[in-house]
């Protein structure tokens, strides 16, 4: 195997290079004494809590090394390691109710389109630059950034196509679902850090609308609605809107939450 | 070069310190109020992946599709086309149309001038898409050694050869013209 890790180049917006973390650059250094075959058959373990796992930003260090060696055959057995992890990395496009399992087109449609992204990135990275240097430092981080656009369109689209839409003029959700919601009410936030609800919760916030979708992000990452005090980060000042205008979309978040979740009639 | 910072290198710097704690939400968006969306979508995102981790194996559905990577890769690799051969003088006037550059700049690719690795994705998505080519075929064609036109002529004794230094796209740009103000747009990778 190659010797460890060069530095990478890029650099965070305060000048600071971006840099692997310790575990990982051990990790570099220990693997590299390995003969190829056995750094291929430790590849090849994906259980994290395994002694011998190793860890995808090594891996992709080693495929991004190849660069240099222009082997083909090395850099398609390691390419082959990266793919796996890069899966292993995406949530799942379907979920088992009972009997049945129930495919997420939406959720697949974006898996499909992050796999092709992940696969064009490999394939301009090994040309040169430092565009994936961050699936070094965190490869999970990374693959959940490449998720970022193309679920913001597949979620418009599909908001667009939704058949349980409210008013068209309003906006408002037909009467008996925001019953069904309790809705009529100040609805119960408690279920938001429930972490029974938490895996369900966060698919159902993909399913919002974004400008309550980033106010319920929010509110899960504890800040404050409103605040007096002008050094307090606020969501009121995140997104420049009134704290009435908040409150309204955190209320009828809750709503549309307790409704997919199933919460109606246990406010 | 040194390019400028870009939100994707802020979002990195975001999603390092979100993994030690979920206030680094509020300090980066009181820090960078501008990228107050992109900020919060990539926490949900985190979030989610974070949620899901350790919930998947992989099935022999992906090992196909791992193994259709690998062929497909090694196939552009092996049998390298030149995606500009069939082009026409009128497929040339619609991507300058398109892509907003002048003639040059789409000489200086199909010529293999241009440094492929300084290119940004939307850029070369565009004209892959022109092409009718994937970004793996286009990248591959692009990767190898700068060539001179088959049909270009030339009145000095020698012949020309064909230059041996590859050149970033942002240098390019600016030897064919392009205003700073539309460099900069024409540079901007995606998130």
């Amino acid at each position: 195997m190659a010797d460890a890790g060069l530095p990478l180049t890029k650099t965070y917006p305060d000048g600071t290079p971006y840099r692997r973390m310790p575990e990982v650059e051990n990790e570099i250094v220990n693997v590299a004494e390995l003969a190829f075959e056995d750094f291929l058959e430790r590849a090849r373990i994906t259980n994290r809590s395994h002694p011998d796992f190793i860890r995808p930003e090594t891996l992709m260090h080693f495929l991004r090394r190849t660069r240099s060696d222009n082997n083909e055959q090395r850099f398609n057995a390691l390419y082959r390691m990266v793919l796996r992890r890069l899966l292993l990395a995406l949530p799942r496009s379907e979920r088992v109710e009972g009997q049945v399992v129930i495919v997420d087109g939406a959720a697949s449609d974006l898996e499909d389109i992050v796999r092709g992204r992940f696969v064009d990135l490999v394939t301009l990275d090994r040309a040169g630059g430092d565009r994936m240097d961050f699936y070094e430092v965190h490869f999970d981080e990374a693959v959940a950034k490449l998720r970022m656009r193309p679920a913001k369109q597949i979620r418009a689209r599909t908001r667009r196509t939704e058949v349980l839409e409210g008013d068209p003029e309003s906006g408002e959700l037909p009467e008996y679902v925001e019953r069904a919601a309790g809705s009529f009410d100040e609805p119960d936030d408690a279920f938001l850090f429930d972490p029974i609800f938490r895996k369900r919760l966060l698919e159902e916030i993909d399913r919002l609308k974004p400008e309550q979708k980033e106010v319920i992000t929010m509110l899960l990452a504890n800040i404050q609605t409103h605040s007096d005090d002008p050094t307090v980060p606020t969501i009121s000042r995140a997104i420049g809107r009134d704290a009435k205008t908040v409150w309204n979309r955190r209320r009828d978040a809750i709503r549309a939450l307790r409704k997919a979740l199933r919460l109606g009639e246990d406010k | 070069m040194n390019r400028p910072i870009t939100s994707s290198q802020v979002l990195d710097q975001f999603a390092a310190a979100y993994r030690e704690s979920t206030a680094a939400l509020a300090e980066f968006l009181v820090k960078y109020p501008e990228l107050a969306d992109a900020l919060v979508d990539y926490a949900h995102q985190l979030n989610l992946q974070r949620e899901c981790a350790g919930e998947r194996s992989i099935t022999p559905d992906d090992e196909l599709w791992i193994e259709a990577q690998i062929s497909r890769i090694s196939a552009a690799r092996s049998a390298i086309s030149d995606p500009f051969a069939a082009w026409q003088p009128s497929q040339y006037v619609e991507a300058r149309k398109v892509l907003e550059v002048p003639s040059a700049v789409l000489i200086a690719f199909r010529d293999r001038l241009v440094n492929v690795a300084s290119v940004p994705v939307p850029f070369l998505e565009h004209l892959a898409e022109l092409l009718k080519v994937g970004i793996a075929d286009l990248v591959v064609f692009l990767e190898g050694s700068p060539r001179l036109a088959a049909n270009s002529s030339y009145k000095a004794n020698a012949a020309p050869g064909a230059p041996t230094e590859k050149i970033d796209f942002e240098s390019i740009l600016a030897q064919a013209g392009v205003p700073a103000d539309k460099v900069s747009a024409l540079l901007k990778e995606d998130i």
